[in-house]
């Protein structure tokens, strides 16, 4: 009973906060200040001159003079169906546009994720077997200096110091190697200072637990004892802390595509606030939440499956 | 060849603590008793000879395995360690069955008779659907019994078990004792350190009264039990339930009770209540025993008739009046409650001045009441600046009683007191508050899961079943009459 | 090393790096009087002198000047956010502990769900299209930072309230904001002050990225982010002046860092004291 109640809250909150999102999206479109139904004439006909005329024709044929709130409830549900109007600037339809920058974002994001992974993990675990040794200290000590660089420094030194400098890579272009490497690897070593901290703690805690030393006692092999004892209980705060991780990812990636001029998502999301292109601009938005939503929520799922947590409540 | 253990010149320092043995002797076959109150220093021996390591604990000395230094540090062949609390042994995301299994599989003893772990689970009282379960999911007993239940298969020649009973109700007591007289009959060498001495009188063969760190008695069981010769082993016998005199008899009275219960419901859901009690009623001068397994209610049935919890259904009445939020608020300060534990009684951070000043009302308007009382249960004044951590239990036991005590409450609710310090302390301050309840014909709702205590002190004894109902248990409280 | 003294270096180092810089933000523009605004293009791009003791930006702009001034603004912004969001999470832990029930669960839902929200994204959104302004971005970061606040106070201070001494003290009839006070706050405390100053160093690396991205901060405010952006196409010809906010950021954010490491520590030793 207590399970399904506990899924029904994250169910409620995930729903809270999408639609926590909708409304700053909407209401962030309605303060604006100028007249709205201009701004969407303009996108509307791209070739005419705005006018006061034209605003009114289009007041009337989007009904942007009813009551807020049934704007608000229409442009809701046009956005369950995924229709978010079209591009103040290129006059296309939103999806149409947005599309490619997704498709060109997903790649840098997933394979930065796995290889934040592939450096955290084996980091954090070196650390979390010799917790205070010289090797972990200095990397305790690397990793907070990390954390204090803010990413967009990062991204600068690392464009910097390998393509301008040195020539290693390309700053045009959408796919390719060349291309890619240097932000693929700035995101993980963005991901991976923090991340790596907590699988360390994880390794550590999980190694000075008492019942590791009673698994020994019951003869369990010293060899097989992190394996069979310490995986699954260090795994389990490393799952907790990866929503936050996912929080990163979207915020890294922001910076990322604008410090590397690359064409995702994030990029398009800071082009589209700087020129108030507000549809696109929304979808985006929504966009990068529902991903984080659906991210955390898949973690959630396999950590219920996992530990059978709220069983045990 | 039966093997034995020899720790000589041994010295343990953790914290504040001490232990000091210059010799000591455990032999296969035989059954050694550590006692002591708590805060002697006994459950440092128990990680001292099975040479565990811990970063707080400073070791000297040399234990050997039959005369000779041990290749290795003992934990890992000879000794097998049950600890204090069973849980921190358990890999809390492995099914319990599967870490039994482990024994059988690395460990198990040549002469073990059990072929596989469910016949092992058997034998001490767990189920195929427990063997399934994650650690957290078993109760503390069958932790306990599972922890045993490794001890029974493993090769090693000797068990360690550091308070095997502590937190236990008197049936999973039994249990477990009952558990390890099997360790002994399959000839391993027991070392039980405890504080219960029931424990000590179904188990041992040789005792040793460990006070202050240091060895103060040692000898064959039935000699020092019967004819302590030290007086620290003196005082745990004499503060034995069993050997208390009985208290003073109040007769039920007619007058309108202090407290009483009608068809209280409590629980989470409507249709499972926790608690359906019919009726029950306090009346001045009364003390009335409540007994029953742990987990069962028996502290929520105190903070209902404290009003802390408001009933599903029913009334509870305070002075023939329905305790609802102004009766509540005007009497608050005459219906008060005895804590389980007096050291998460008092705020951590604060001295006992601040506690008493500031968050006790009753003392700040009668502070000449609050230093009589004080003086009356022997504390000094300077002790007042002291935080919690300062005290002893027994010490920061009486300022909690004090507290209780300073408003002249009408009802006190006596919640297993102290069942966490010793006998002696826990003795003294169930004799406290049934002695104030007389002399001022108050009345008191005396908690435990010891029912000797109950026989001893209480008027009259009810048994909270494990279906939530109240059973009376008069025809036992066999009196001097 | 062992943990006491650990904590200890970790508090003075922590505490003197982010004290230094504190005193620095607030009277370094009245020692370095130069306005950090005046352009001057014939001095564009120069290098450290007399004149310009950190060089000049590429409008002729004072660095030392521009850092300075940056130091007063992210530091008085994130302060200003942090003790904002630490008073509401407080507050509202003590209406939440104080009523329980109903209302105590709807606060706890709200939190949780901004909580759960992106909130640099909602940050960005509204700053960018509003223009920002450094009022706009204390209230935003506010509402976004709160709940980091209450979910802590709250989930130490419900353990609190059902506690044996507290559940004392109300049997002895102490009022509820006496036991707040005495009782519930002290426990609170360590862990609020070892995350409020985590969060006052990442409150202004936001800051700053925002500067970076453009983004809610109009110039010409001198911001730490913006002045990075600005130089960051002249890293051969101003290596200085792209360094001086570089370390200035770095400077700040580390030191609050080591400071909450130590003391967070204490929090360890506090949480031995009540177990």
């Amino acid at each position: 009973m207590i399970w399904r109640s506990s899924i029904a809250r994250s169910l409620l909150l995930a729903l809270l906060v999408a639609l926590l999102v909708a409304t700053f999206c909407f209401w962030v479109a309605h303060t604006l200040p100028g007249d709205l139904a201009l701004r969407v004439a303009a996108g509307r006909y791209p070739g005419v001159q705005p006018n006061q005329a034209l605003a009114d024709v289009v007041r009337q044929a989007y009904g942007l003079d009813r009551p807020i709130f049934v704007q608000y409830a229409e442009w809701l549900g046009q956005v369950v169906r995924l229709d978010f109007g079209n591009s103040l600037i290129t006059g296309r339809p939103v999806l149409t546009d947005v599309i490619p920058y997704l498709h060109n974002s997903l790649r840098i994001v997933v394979w930065g994720f796995l290889a934040a992974l592939c450096l955290a993990v084996p980091i954090g675990f070196l650390c979390g077997r010799a917790p205070n040794s010289r090797l972990d200290l200095v990397l305790t000590a690397l990793s907070a200096t990390l954390s204090t660089i803010p990413t967009f420094l990062l991204g600068i030194f690392l464009v910097q110091f390998f393509i301008v400098d040195r020539g290693l890579g390309s700053l045009s272009g959408l796919s390719g190697f060349a291309r890619l490497w240097l932000p693929i690897l700035t995101i993980a070593i963005a991901l991976a200072g923090p991340l790596s901290r907590v699988v360390r703690n994880a390794v550590a805690d999980v190694r000075a637990q008492p019942f590791m030393v009673h698994a020994l006692m019951r003869g369990v092999p010293e060899r097989r004892l992190f394996l069979r004892h310490g995986v699954r209980n260090a795994l389990l705060p490393i799952l907790n802390y990866l929503p936050v991780v996912f929080l990163f990812l979207i915020y890294d990636v922001i910076v990322i595509e604008t410090v590397f001029n690359y064409r995702g998502v994030g990029w398009a999301l800071i082009e589209a606030v700087k020129a108030r292109d507000i549809p696109v601009m929304q979808c985006l938005v929504i966009m990068l939440v529902v991903f984080y939503l659906v991210a955390t929520a898949v973690t959630e799922a396999i950590t219920r499956l996992l530990y059978r947590q709220d069983e045990r409540r | 060849m039966t093997r034995f253990l020899d720790a000589s010149n041994l010295v343990v320092r953790a914290g504040g603590l001490l232990l000091d043995i210059p010799h000591l002797r455990f032999e296969q076959g035989r059954t050694h008793c550590l006692i002591g109150k708590s805060g002697s220093g006994k459950s440092l021996l128990a990680w001292a000879v099975a040479g565990l390591r811990a970063s707080d604990l400073d070791i000297d000395g040399e234990v050997t395995l039959d005369g000779a230094k041990p290749p290795g540090p003992l934990w890992q062949d000879e000794i097998f360690l049950l600890p204090q609390e069973p849980a921190i042994a358990l890999d809390p995301t492995m099914p319990v069955g599967k870490q039994i299994a482990e024994i059988l599989r690395w460990r198990r003893a040549t002469n073990c008779a059990w072929p596989d772990v469910e016949a092992l689970a058997r034998e001490v009282g767990l189920t195929r659907a427990d063997l399934a379960k994650l650690p957290a999911e078993l109760s503390g007993g069958m932790q306990q019994r599972a922890m045993i239940a490794m001890a029974l298969a493993v090769r090693s020649s000797f068990v360690i078990a550091d308070e095997p009973t502590k937190g236990l109700d008197t049936p999973n007591k039994a249990r477990v004792i009952a558990l390890f007289q099997q360790i002994q009959a399959s000839g391993r060498g027991l070392i039980v350190i405890t504080h219960d001495l029931g424990v000590a009188r179904a188990l041992a063969d040789t005792i040793s009264v460990v006070d202050d760190g240091r060895i103060v008695e040692h000898g064959p069981a039935k000699s020092v039990l019967r004819d302590p010769q030290s007086s620290a082993a003196r005082t745990l016998i004499e503060s034995e339930p069993a050997q208390w005199s009985f208290g003073a008899r109040t007769a039920p009275s007619a007058a309108s009770p202090v407290v009483d219960l009608s068809r209280v419901a409590f629980g989470y859901s409507a249709t499972h209540p926790l608690l359906e009690i019919d009726a029950l009623d306090i009346g001045r001068g009364e003390i009335v025993g409540l007994f029953g397994p742990s987990g069962v209610g028996k502290s929520t049935l105190g903070d209902l008739c404290l009003r802390l919890r408001a009933p599903r259904s029913g009334t509870v009445r305070w002075h023939g009046a329905p305790a609802g939020r102004q009766i509540v608020k005007r009497h608050r300060a005459k219906f008060q409650k005895l804590f389980q534990n007096p050291i998460t009684a008092f705020p951590p951070n604060l001295s006992l001045k601040t506690v008493f000043k500031e968050l006790t009302p009753a003392a700040r308007q009668a502070a000449p009441a609050l230093a009589g009382l004080l003086s009356r249960l022997g504390l000094r004044d300077d002790l007042l600046d002291r935080r919690p951590d300062q005290l002893s239990g027994g010490e920061l036991q009486r300022f909690a009683i004090a507290r209780t005590l300073v408003g002249q409450p009408d009802f006190i609710v006596c919640d297993e007191p102290s069942s966490r310090l010793d006998m002696s302390v826990q003795r003294q301050a169930i004799d406290l508050i049934t002695d104030y309840v007389k002399d001022r014909a108050a009345a008191a709702l005396l908690i435990s899961h010891d029912i000797e205590i109950l026989r001893k002190r209480a008027d009259r004894i009810y048994e909270l079943t494990d279906r939530g109902r109240l059973l009376s248990l008069d025809s036992e409280a066999d009196g001097p009459s | 090393m062992n943990p006491d003294r650990a904590r200890k270096v970790s508090t003075t180092i922590g505490g003197g790096l982010t004290l230094v810089f504190l005193v620095v933000a607030a009277v370094g523009p009245l020692v370095y009087p130069v306005d950090p605004n005046a352009q001057s293009l014939i001095h564009a791009l120069a290098p450290p002198g007399p004149d310009y003791p950190l060089g000049a930006d590429q409008f002729g702009r004072d660095i030392l000047a521009r850092v300075l001034h940056g130091a007063r603004f992210s530091a008085g912004i994130a302060v200003a956010i942090v003790v904002l969001s630490l008073a509401t999470g407080i507050a509202l832990t003590g209406c939440a502990l104080w009523t329980g029930g109903v209302v105590s669960a709807t606060l706890t839902l709200v939190a949780d769900a901004v909580y759960a929200l992106p909130g640099m994204l909602v940050v960005l959104m509204v700053a960018g299209v509003m223009g920002g302004g450094a009022i706009t971005l204390v209230l935003l970061l506010w509402f976004v930072k709160w709940p980091e606040y209450y979910r802590l106070s709250h989930a130490t201070g419900r353990f609190v309230v059902s506690s044996d001494h507290v559940l004392a003290s109300r049997l002895a009839g102490a009022g509820p904001l006496r036991i707040f006070r005495l009782q519930i706050l002290p426990t609170m405390a360590p862990y609020l002050l070892s995350i409020g100053s985590l969060s006052v160093g990442q409150t202004v690396l936001s800051i700053a990225t925002l500067g970076f991205l453009g983004i809610g901060i109009a110039p010409p405010q001198a911001e730490w982010g913006a002045m990075i952006n600005d130089l960051r196409g002249y890293w051969q010809l101003a290596p200085v002046q792209l360094a001086a906010p570089t370390v200035a950021i770095v400077w700040i954010v580390l030191g609050l860092l080591v400071l909450s490491q130590g003391l967070s520590e204490r929090k360890a030793r506090l949480d031995d004291a009540f177990s």
